[in-house]
């Protein structure tokens, strides 16, 4: 008897190890449908059009240019380049947010494809977040092209801001894989993260710089995973040459174990969750 | 290549909520209140025991009741569902035609969605851009091709996703019956390719309500009765054992 391409079985799941290797191995084989719905995401969000590109970035540039000029009259701060400090973290925030609040209606607004075939449905938060990934960058060369005009120095970090990308590429894959499985079993989920996250914004140091806080606060934002990535992008863009490459390395050990934690997960749950939808 | 279906001891177990949508509120309030989330969900098996064993050039009716598990059954059979116990192994290219409106992002054009429902069964982008034109025209949709899918009447979506499976060549073949709809002109074309494609594909499973489509497609046939298998032979006489056992004694 021939092998058989295809086992569903319902002891496959027992051994995490060997369930973690197959899922990856079922993403794998997907990349041609990750191409598709990337592109048809962007598609959407751009309308095949140069203005597209504007409008998806006018969110950015209307929350930095308000906080910018309200912010300085009712705080009693002053810091060279704010606005470059603001963009800088706004940047960052705008992928943890997105992927957060984007990723918990990830698997559910493509329920139409699950109820298709047997698909890996993790395959959904990280094309929420490719699409993002490539929002981000237009929206960091965008506004390194603004502060050119206005003749804002900027002395961004490339490399810095290269490897700040991609490690936030990947804390936003593991942030949205997890809202999008807990929005799934709780539909309600989605209201909480964004007051969430609305919250953590405030306590993220993206508004304010960091040595404005009493020194026993300041030991606290160490433990706010989010500052730590946006503090990597306010390295790379506002401190430029100056970038603490030590900063990397505790957003680092974040993504490691979301990762596993993520895989593991989805590894255990991804074929029930049709049963939830 | 050959390609099989092999079925062991399958059941698929489904999870019903009592009090609605799943919601942290719910959950919450039932933790204060004091009783647990336990007596909210109900467990209940849509199809069990199910044992099938399919090769190159069978083709499998099922009949049964609405709701006696014919389209879950097949569901399971494209892994949707995942097995609550035994097995599904399967050697092939799987194309299944079962729900209305599936495989579809709704806010998409016509053309992008001809790729994506090529893309979730894993067709090579190439041989897609090579069907492409023949899809639009055989579902009659070329002047639509750039309006996204929301603009279409389901009338038209159905016909769509029919036209895709339809030249998709699968090994495999799962379909409902609901798929052949449409306008009288398209009915007729849908009836005739449907044909066509059970003929070229290695093994079909083919549920329908329909005695004489049955009868002459299939050369196997199970009758499903509360997610069993009650009968399993040839077609002539699954048809008579349902229409004696289970049409006449209600």
């Amino acid at each position: 008897m021939t092998k058989a391409d295809v086992v569903y079985s319902a002891e496959t799941q027992k051994n995490p190890i060997i369930g973690s290797i197959q899922l990856i191995k079922e993403l794998f084989k997907m990349r041609q449908l990750f191409t598709v719905l990337l592109s048809s995401a962007l598609h959407k969000r751009y309308k095949g059009s140069y203005l597209g590109v504007f409008w998806t970035m006018l969110n950015p540039l209307m929350t930095m240019l308000g906080l910018a000029l309200v912010l300085p009259l009712i705080i009693k701060f002053r810091m060279d380049d704010y606005i470059i400090y603001l963009f800088s973290g706004i940047l960052a925030w705008g992928m943890i947010s997105a992927s957060v609040v984007g990723g918990g209606s990830a698997i559910l607004a493509n329920q139409s494809f699950v109820r298709k075939v047997y698909l890996p449905k993790l395959i959904f938060p990280i094309v929420l977040v490719s699409a993002e990934l490539v929002n981000m960058v237009i929206t960091a060369v965008m506004l390194h092209i603004i502060a050119l005009m206005f003749s804002i120095s900027v002395n961004t970090d490339i490399l810095y801001l290269l490897s700040a990308i991609v490690l936030i590429y990947l804390f936003g894959i593991c942030l949205a894989s997890i809202t999008s499985v807990l929005t799934v079993y709780f539909r309600d989920m989605k209201y909480l993260l964004s007051v969430v996250m609305q919250t953590l914004f405030y306590l993220s140091a993206i508004i304010f710089p960091i040595t404005l806080l009493p020194e026993k606060y300041k030991m606290l934002m160490e433990f706010n995973p989010f500052y730590q990535f946006v503090r990597l992008f306010h390295q790379a863009i506002y401190y430029g040459e100056t970038a603490d490459w030590s900063c990397f390395f505790t957003p680092m050990i974040i993504v490691c174990v979301m990762f596993l934690l993520v895989i593991l997960i989805h590894q255990k749950i991804d074929r029930y969750l049709v049963y939830r939808l | 290549m050959s390609a099989f279906i092999q079925v062991e001891n399958l059941s698929i177990e489904f999870v019903k909520y009592l009090g609605g949508e799943p919601s942290l509120k719910a959950d919450m309030i039932s933790i204060l209140k004091g009783c647990g989330q336990k007596n909210r969900k109900i467990k209940f098996r849509a199809i069990s025991g199910i044992n099938l064993d399919l090769a190159n050039g069978d083709r499998l009716g099922i009949i049964g009741r609405n709701g006696a598990g014919k389209s879950t059954l097949m569901k399971a059979v494209a892994g949707i569902y995942a097995p609550a116990t035994g097995t599904v192994r399967l050697k092939g290219k799987l194309v299944p035609l079962l729900e209305l409106g599936t495989g579809f992002d709704q806010f998409s054009s016509v053309r992008q969605n001809i790729y994506l429902n090529g893309a979730i069964l894993n067709i090579p982008k190439e041989k897609i851009a090579e069907l492409e034109p023949m899809i639009l025209n055989f579902s009659e949709l070329e002047e639509f091709k750039d309006q996204p899918l929301s603009g279409l009447s389901s009338g038209m979506r159905s016909r769509l996703s029919f036209s895709i499976a339809s030249f998709l060549e699968p090994d495999i073949l799962l379909l409902d019956e609901v798929f052949a709809a449409g306008d009288k002109s398209f009915v007729k074309k849908a009836r005739l390719r449907m044909l066509e494609i059970i003929e070229t594909s290695k093994i079909v499973m083919f549920s329908s309500h329909q005695e004489s489509l049955i009868l002459n497609v299939c050369n196997k046939a199970i009758v499903l009765e509360k997610g069993e298998i009650i009968f399993s032979g040839d077609p002539g006489s699954a048809i008579n054992y349902y229409n004696n056992n289970i049409v006449s004694s209600k």
